[in-house]
């Protein structure tokens, strides 16, 4: 299906890009539009029609994204990302059931974001962080079970799917085994939400995160989905409006969920483009969204292994996988041949992906990455590779 | 950046001059961690402050290991004195071209390993 008109930047652009931040389509900035043209208003605030109208469609985003991702409307938190909810989570965490020489196990390829608030708590008050360790592309399932039985975690916290190898983890299997110890649950859904179809309540998991943006919404909106007993369990995050019933001089009563997590004036505009993201992809369906990705995941793969100059490091397995290539070009720096795409409008993203311990792991300094979305075709695959063919010739490999 | 400039920055890339280490030279690093470069300036200088040789190593993209060749390039048979006030403008003029902000760490890495040299190298800029 062509999508351009939809999304009128793909006229100009191969953009490869989704992982870092996904195209909105036009539908979603109309959407955020109309919030500032005709209705842009406080929400929870006043009772004229316009703070009303305000309030009901931020709401309703609310509702959307319940419904799509398997939860209660109260069991959803707007944040600004997914950095922000998981720090939430270590945040609050750590304030109340965390102490020190209690274990968070993490895995091998976290993205910072599921990685440093975890470090920060660890230099607060003395958390000790473990990894579950990587079997090529994949979780050593071995090794989680066997540090889930030897470390005794009291939190389990893990990518679902990797932003850099692009595997998707068996979240049921780990689940399972966090929970028959005891340990709370939190699945890092940045790279998941927009691609596959997680459900919350059917997994079980007791928390999981993930942004707007990657998933045709707007910038600066993210979620925070927990079990509602399990969030009421949890201190507030920050204090002021909002997220408050009664202040007195000397002490407060945090309001109910979600608000109890909503403090001050939110992103209104997000929420409702959000809203409206949803609305777009549930049109296209995940079954579609899977589809396309797979297919153009293989065809890069075939393409890729048809030349002697790349190393591939994201997970070859396309049923196990996000669309998702991370790869280098022999001697050449990812810098370079990011920018030498961009000369053919190719959009691609050269660094350590928010990702440095797993590159560690890998081998590799830093890598090149080409991240899918049900957008994208066959010929920004084709354009992709006759841009390296060019970075092959200027570099005389 | 059009193909012109990044084939000259390629070619330097290629075959540098100035490649290499200096094991009894002052020596300094400085990283550029969103882009992935981390370049090493060694100095050898004589009782005189002059720069009698001039190398750079590390891992870096075309145009970081270009400014750091040109870079080496320019400051051999200098005195540090004079060296050590290089800012990242000079750089600027010595590659004859101005990169965009997604690039500037690229290029300043070279001037920062310089400056952090430049701090090892109090006896010669007394």
């Amino acid at each position: 299906m062509d999508y351009r008109d939809d999304f009128p930047i793909l006229k100009k652009y191969h953009y490869l890009d989704s992982a870092a931040t996904s195209l909105k389509p036009v539908q979603v900035v109309e959407a955020e539009m109309e919030y500032y043209h005709e209705y842009p208003a406080n929400v929870h605030r006043g009772v004229y029609r316009m703070s009303e109208r305000a309030t009901e469609m931020y709401e309703c985003a609310r509702e959307k994204v319940a419904s799509l991702y398997g939860s209660k409307p109260q069991e959803v938190i707007f944040t600004r990302n997914t950095t922000e909810s998981l720090n939430l989570l270590a945040y609050t965490l750590g304030k109340k059931f965390l102490k020190k020489g209690d274990v968070v196990l993490i895995t091998g390829m976290e993205h910072h974001s599921n990685l440093v608030p975890w470090l920060m708590l660890k230099e607060q008050i003395g958390i000790k962080l473990e990894y579950v360790e990587l079997n090529g592309a994949e979780l050593d399932y071995e090794n989680l079970s066997e540090k889930i039985e030897s470390r005794k975690p009291k939190v389990v916290s893990f990518v679902h799917a990797s932003n850099v190898l692009g595997t998707v983890n068996d979240a049921q299997k780990i689940l399972k085994l966090a929970k028959s110890s005891g340990a709370l649950t939190i699945m890092d859904c940045a790279q998941s939400a927009p691609h596959i179809q997680v459900d919350f309540s059917k997994l079980g998991v007791d928390y999981m995160a993930f942004s707007g943006h990657k998933l045709l919404g707007p910038t600066g909106i993210g979620v925070l989905i927990g079990r509602e007993d399990r969030l009421e369990d949890l201190p507030p995050f920050m204090g002021g409006g909002s997220m408050i019933k009664v202040v007195e001089r000397q002490s407060f009563e945090p309001a109910e969920l979600p608000q109890k997590f909503e403090a001050g004036t939110p992103n209104i505009a997000g929420a409702i483009g959000l809203g409206a993201a949803i609305d777009y992809l549930e049109k296209v369906g995940f079954v579609e969204v899977e589809r396309v990705e797979k297919e153009l995941l293989s065809y890069i793969l075939k393409r890729a292994s048809e030349l002697d100059y790349i190393k591939v490091y994201s997970n070859k397995n396309v049923k196990n996988a996000v669309g998702i290539f991370s790869f280098n070009v022999d001697g050449v720096h990812p810098h370079d041949v990011s920018a030498l795409l961009d000369e053919s409008n190719v959009c691609i993203r050269a660094g350590h992906h928010c990702a440095q311990p797993l590159h560690k792991t890998l081998g590799v300094e830093y890598t090149a990455r080409a991240s899918l979305y049900f957008y994208n075709t066959k010929e920004d695959i084709d354009t992709f590779f006759e841009g390296l063919e060019r970075v092959r010739k200027m570099f005389s490999l | 950046m059009d193909d012109l400039d990044y084939e000259h920055f390629v070619e330097i890339y290629k075959n540098p001059k100035h490649r290499g280490i200096i094991k009894k030279g002052v020596e300094g690093s400085a990283s550029n961690m969103p882009c992935g470069d981390r370049i090493t300036i060694y100095l050898d200088i004589d009782n005189g402050g002059k720069i009698r040789n001039a190398k750079h190593n590390g891992y870096g993209c075309a145009l970081s290991v270009s400014s750091a060749d040109l870079l080496c390039n320019y400051i051999i048979g200098k005195k540090i004195k004079v060296v050590c006030k290089m800012d990242f403008e000079d750089i600027v003029k010595l590659l004859k071209f101005t990169p965009s902000i997604g690039r500037a760490g690229c290029v300043a890495v070279s001037i920062d390993a310089l400056h952090n040299a430049c701090k090892k190298a109090n006896k010669y800029l007394e």
